[in-house]
């Protein structure tokens, strides 16, 4: 289809809006209202363009092309009918730009800049709109709203939670919170990037920078394995907010809340900041420089005293690939087999079975060709909340989703079918007499609550079962950010870095507490939440003769039981990269420069295999060896045959429990996150006000 | 023996009941299409002859309308809008009060026509002491009587109807918006297009008719082709009910042909009260633009010949004003409405409309100058045609109208801040 926009002829596909065109092609348009993910609704008026033969200018966004159509963005008509809608805009906005934080960054600030008229007719009062506090993460003005409803759609369309609704009419319509309980869903700070006026704004980061003072760095999230791209702003040396950076590959244009807020853990108050190390019981700290030189001493020490196989390597599955690496290489290298990084499980039958390296079985993208897909052991809306915006998108477009969990927790899509495992269903969960399936490719997507269930093993080998008896593929998604690593650089006792079978089998994460080993090396552990069972943990501590916690913060545990505490880099202070969940590997520079006493995680552990001479790599020989290492892997193939799982368990004795995690508790950075604690503290009250009121209906109920 | 269309039961004993309608040739329309099995494309073409336009405003021809509906299967809705609000305008609340079953015929003639299976009559939400109840009553009735439900009259003809009630918003008013209303949304205009005949209530194929265009349809089905045409002028053919209002003596809803002077019109409706001068009329609902007096007793009331003279029949509400009357204050409270009755969806409509009613608060209020007026020009002229739906050009039109009519009357008011006619 031919079209003329500014006298240049273009190609238009039918159906193709003067917007979508236009956004194609490079020419501005300005709009409010309109965001490619969002439905149209051409209400803010300003993207009106000159449609040759239409006597008023059209509403770009909403104006569907024909063919031979001239547009016009730059003549007069238009100028004038933006002009207007700019004017219109403007009467009930207040001009408070220079304590706005939204100042410098504001689509009405640059649009009126651009199109607007360099003074007001308007001599009436304007609008005022009283606020709410509406949540811990989102600041409100709402009297600088243009009423957009790009907030109100998201909650309608993208994050199916209706959070913010209009109320009232014509001047007095406002946006606000239609139950009176706040804005707390796991995608809601995505409103604030959103919002093209400050109406809704980050609350933590409110008043602290402008945006011009700010430097912008990319990372990648460290809190989910969908490995979402995130732009973090610094002022001196200091992350003060994070917003999406987009990828359509991956996260689009958003981030979950905890994504957005996470790195505020970095500054946690129990950070560790000292190398210390313990003489006569007290924990004394010792010169930055000689760290390397006393920590290889000591595990050379451990090493002669107590034998290899009485030593116990745990890395945390949120480690950067590089540090996945390196800590296999030294520890392997030393002779030691009992590494591990799946902190999390205690059931490991199903261990050589298992894939290179858990992974969807497909991009993100790709997501869509699935007729059917299956979670189990998930809730996608909490535990992903980045996923359940695809999820959301696919069910409403013909994708069955189905959910087999351990809890009740509500999902934000629709699903066709819901059934909560429990010990008495264990064994007819998939039993299709219960549910059935659209015509058309079936994907099972199992979580996280399967690998840390104690009968992990016959779960697996029973979904293994049935999606080979009908034709499915198995996905995965994991506990922590970067278990993709932990699994395919070989942190395992079970295979070498590429999947290789060692010659000796080391003991698995539980067998190494279970036994009580003489002495554990944790890397990025917290004790308190990443172990399957914190009492063993404490056990084995008990009992070792020599404690090394590699960490960025020192919990009681570790203060008690440490010999050596080696304070490293968080994901925001190292060069570093993660491999997500469709296997990607991508990388990320320092995004702050760790305060002086902090180690490099991955040079401390190359300092470390320099000294054993077991080999001297800068980061990029680093990633040359893993990008070799994950040449000619294809993880788009999906894992469909799991069958020979040899389980102990049966499914008779199987043992079922909550096997759910809180949003907000996932990792040991987003633990320590102050906003999302808050949001947190928030939902709580909200549950327990609606327990009260359930319980209180139930009274009366009763009295009548 | 003049001709009543939808207001023939007005003055009968009884006017709401079926025994009444069935007297009066009732629903003897519809059961001949029930009996013959008319085809649908027949009746379409018949209503299409007969000329018959839209009376809720636009008046857009009723037969096209129906045709543009697809022909394939699929449900498919009917929708009567009797959410009469615009302010002048009292017609469908008297049919629905004196005659609910012409419009329960109507729709269900035009259900059959569409091959809707379901239709809704979505009445004002003001209507709920009164007319809400005889039209609920009147539906029973026909429920009854096998005359709408399933197997109607033993055929294989099934179409259900619903009578809905509103909250009172004015927009729902405009056809979308009543829409989103019957799907239980905010009652807020949608984008066109897609136009309700191909995607309209639950983005089905919908049909939407004002309660008199209706109401109109069982008798020109009942009568001979060429009848109804043959009543009204070219390009205006049948009837209209004008609802007269205003300085005169007898105000009430006249069923006339259309292209009737009037001069007639407003003798039917007593003349103007007390013997004064005819100053001023809005000829079709406060929307549409004023009208000069001396001007309007040489007009027609037919479509063209209103708008010559620059306005528009619209509903047919006539708001008659004498010489005492303050076109300011007229202004002012025309813009008051339109301020409080804007959705507030779109941007030109949501703060054009209170800066206009603010400036005329400023005007009435003594503090004018002679800049406000032409800001209210500006601005009327800055809403007009850049919004979702017509509320925003409703809200123009009288503005600019007035200022355009009666200047002398604006600056006069300015400059003394007291009224030239009081």
């Amino acid at each position: 289809m031919k079209v003329f926009i500014n006298d240049k002829e273009y190609n238009a596909n039918p159906d193709e809006t003067i917007i979508e065109l236009c956004d194609k092609v490079g020419i501005h348009i300005p709009r409010f209202c309109y965001h490619k993910h969002l439905s149209v609704v051409a209400s803010c008026r300003m993207c009106l363009v000159d449609v040759e033969g239409v006597k008023y200018a059209q509403p770009a966004c909403s104006t569907p092309l024909r063919d031979e159509m001239r547009v016009s963005t730059g003549s007069e008509k238009t100028k004038i009918a933006q002009k207007n809608s700019m004017e219109f805009l403007l009467i009930n906005h207040p001009l408070d730009c220079p304590i706005c934080d939204q100042g410098g960054e504001c689509e009405l600030q640059d649009i009126s800049l651009e199109h607007g008229d360099d003074h007001s007719q308007y001599m009436q009062f304007k609008r005022v709109v009283v606020d709410k506090d509406i949540s811990p993460l989102i600041s409100t003005d709402m009297t600088r709203c243009i009423h957009c409803s790009r907030c109100v759609r998201f909650g309608e369309e993208i994050s199916n939670v209706k959070e913010l609704g209009l109320l009232n009419r014509g001047e007095d319509m406002k946006i606000d919170v239609f139950i009176e309980e706040g804005v707390s869903s796991e995608l809601s700070a995505n409103m604030i990037d959103l919002c093209p006026v400050g109406a809704l704004n980050n609350k933590p980061y409110r008043y602290k920078a402008r945006t011009w003072d700010l430097k912008q760095i990319c990372g990648i999230s460290p809190h989910d394995c969908i490995g979402s791209n995130i732009n973090y702003h610094i002022y001196n040396n200091k992350i003060v907010r994070a917003v999406p950076s987009e990828n359509s590959e991956i996260n689009q244009t958003w981030l979950s809340d905890r994504d957005r807020f996470g790195y505020e853990g970095i500054y946690a108050k129990d950070r560790a900041e000292k190398t210390l190390i313990k003489v006569d019981g007290k924990l004394v700290e010792i010169d930055f420089d000689s760290m390397s030189h006393q920590v290889n001493d000591l595990i050379s020490k451990n090493i002669k005293e107590y034998g290899q196989e009485n030593i116990g390597c745990l890395i945390s599955g949120q480690s950067t690939s590089e540090e996945h690496f390196l800590f296999q290489k030294i520890f392997k290298k030393l002779g030691i087999t009992n590494i591990d990084h799946r902190t999390k499980e205690s059931d490991f039958s199903y261990q050589d079975s298992y894939p290179i390296m858990p992974s969807l079985g497909c991009n993100l993208n790709d997501l869509k060709k699935y007729k059917n897909i299956i979670l189990v052991g998930v809730n996608v809306k909490t535990e992903y909340p980045v996923l359940s915006i695809r999820l959301n998108a696919l069910a409403k477009n013909n994708t069955k989703v189905y959910s087999f969990n351990f809890n009740s927790l509500e999902e934000n899509f629709s699903l066709h079918h819901k059934q909560i495992i429990t010990h008495d269903n264990i064994d007819l969960f998939l039993n299709t007499s219960n549910f059935s399936l659209e015509n058309g490719e079936t994907l099972f997507i199992i979580g996280p609550s399967v690998s840390r269930s104690p009968n992990q093993s016959s779960i697996l080998r029973k979904i293994s079962e049935f999606s080979s008896s009908i034709d499915a593929n198995i996905g995965f998604l994991t506990e922590f950010c970067n278990s993709t690593s932990g699994w395919l650089l070989g942190n395992l006792p079970h295979r070498e870095l590429g999947g290789g079978k060692p010659r000796q089998i080391g003991k698995n994460s539980y067998e190494m507490i279970k036994s009580h080993l003489s002495s554990y090396i944790f890397y990025n552990l917290e004790p308190e939440f990443d172990f399957f069972n914190k009492q063993d943990l404490e056990h084995a501590l008990d009992t070792s003769k020599c404690n090394i916690f590699f960490t960025s913060y020192i919990t009681p545990i570790i203060e008690k039981y440490a010999d050596i505490i080696i304070p490293i880099t968080t994901f925001a202070e190292t060069d570093g990269g993660y491999i997500n969940i469709e296997g990607t590997y991508q990388t990320f520079q320092p995004i702050v420069q760790p305060s002086k006493n902090i180690h490099v995680g991955w040079s401390i552990l190359n300092d470390i295999l320099k000294l054993n001479n077991l080999g001297d790599y800068s980061i990029d020989e680093i990633r040359g060896e893993l990008a070799e290492s994950l040449d000619g892997l294809n993880f788009s193939t999906p894992v469909s045959d799991m069958s020979d799982i040899n389980s102990n368990n049966d499914m008779e004795n199987v043992i079922v429990h909550d096997l759910s995690r809180e949003t907000n508790e996932t990792d040991l950075i987003v633990r320590r996150s102050e906003s999302l604690r808050q949001v947190s503290l928030m939902n709580k009250k909200i549950n327990n006000k609606n327990i009260i009121s359930q319980s209180d209906n139930l009274q009366t109920n009763v009295t009548k | 023996m003049t001709i009543k269309l939808c207001t023939d039961t007005f003055d009968l004993k009884d006017p709401g009941s079926l025994k009444t309608y069935l007297d009066n040739n009732g629903y003897l329309a519809w059961k001949n299409i029930v009996k013959e099995q008319t085809p649908k494309s027949k009746i379409i073409e018949k209503i299409k002859d007969s000329g018959l336009r839209g009376k809720g405003g636009a008046g857009f021809l009723t037969g096209l309308k129906w045709s543009f509906i697809p022909l394939m299967d699929g449900q498919k809705y009917l929708v009567c809008n009797s959410d009469e609000s615009e302010p002048g305008t009292c017609k469908d609340r008297d049919i629905l009060r004196y005659n609910p079953h012409a419009v329960i015929e109507g729709m269900l003639i035009a259900s059959y026509a569409i091959g809707a299976s379901v239709g809704y009559n979505y009445l004002r939400g003001e209507f709920m002491d009164e007319q809400w109840k005889v039209f609920n009553d009147a539906l029973s009735e026909a429920y009854e009587e096998k005359l709408i439900g399933e197997n109607i009259l033993s055929s294989n003809i099934t179409i259900d109807l619903h009578a809905l009630i509103g909250a009172g918003a004015y927009i729902v008013g405009e056809e979308t918006a009543m829409l989103e209303s019957i799907e239980g949304k905010r009652g807020m205009p949608r984008i066109k297009p897609p136009f309700p005949a191909i995607k309209g209530l639950y983005d089905k194929p919908t049909i939407i008719n004002n309660t008199e265009t209706l109401a109109s349809v069982p008798k020109i089905m009942l009568n001979e082709p060429g009848w109804y045409k043959s009543l009204g002028v070219d390009d205006s053919e049948g009837m209209k009910i004008f609802c007269m209002s205003g300085h005169i003596n007898n105000p009430g809803n006249f069923e006339i042909a259309l292209g009737t002077p009037f001069s007639d019109l407003l003798d039917l409706a007593g003349g103007i009260f007390n013997q004064k001068n005819i100053k001023a009329v809005i000829p079709g609902g406060s929307s549409v633009p004023v009208v000069k007096g001396e001007v309007m007793m040489k007009v027609n009331m037919d479509y063209d010949s209103i708008t010559e003279v620059g306005s528009m029949l619209g509903s047919g509400g006539v708001i008659v004003m004498d010489e005492s009357t303050c076109m300011v204050s007229v202004l002012h409270r025309i813009s008051r409405f339109y301020y409080s009755e804007s959705c507030g969806q779109c941007t030109p409509c949501r703060e054009g409309t209170g800066w206009l009613y603010k400036i005329l608060t400023n005007i009435i209020s003594g503090n004018g100058t002679q800049n406000d007026l032409h800001q209210l020009e500006r601005i009327a002229t800055q809403i007009e045609g850049h919004c979702i739906c017509a509320l925003g050009d409703a809200a123009a039109m009288p503005v600019r109208s007035f200022l355009k009519n009666f200047w002398s009357e604006f600056e006069y008011y300015v400059d003394k801040k007291e009224s030239m006619v009081s």
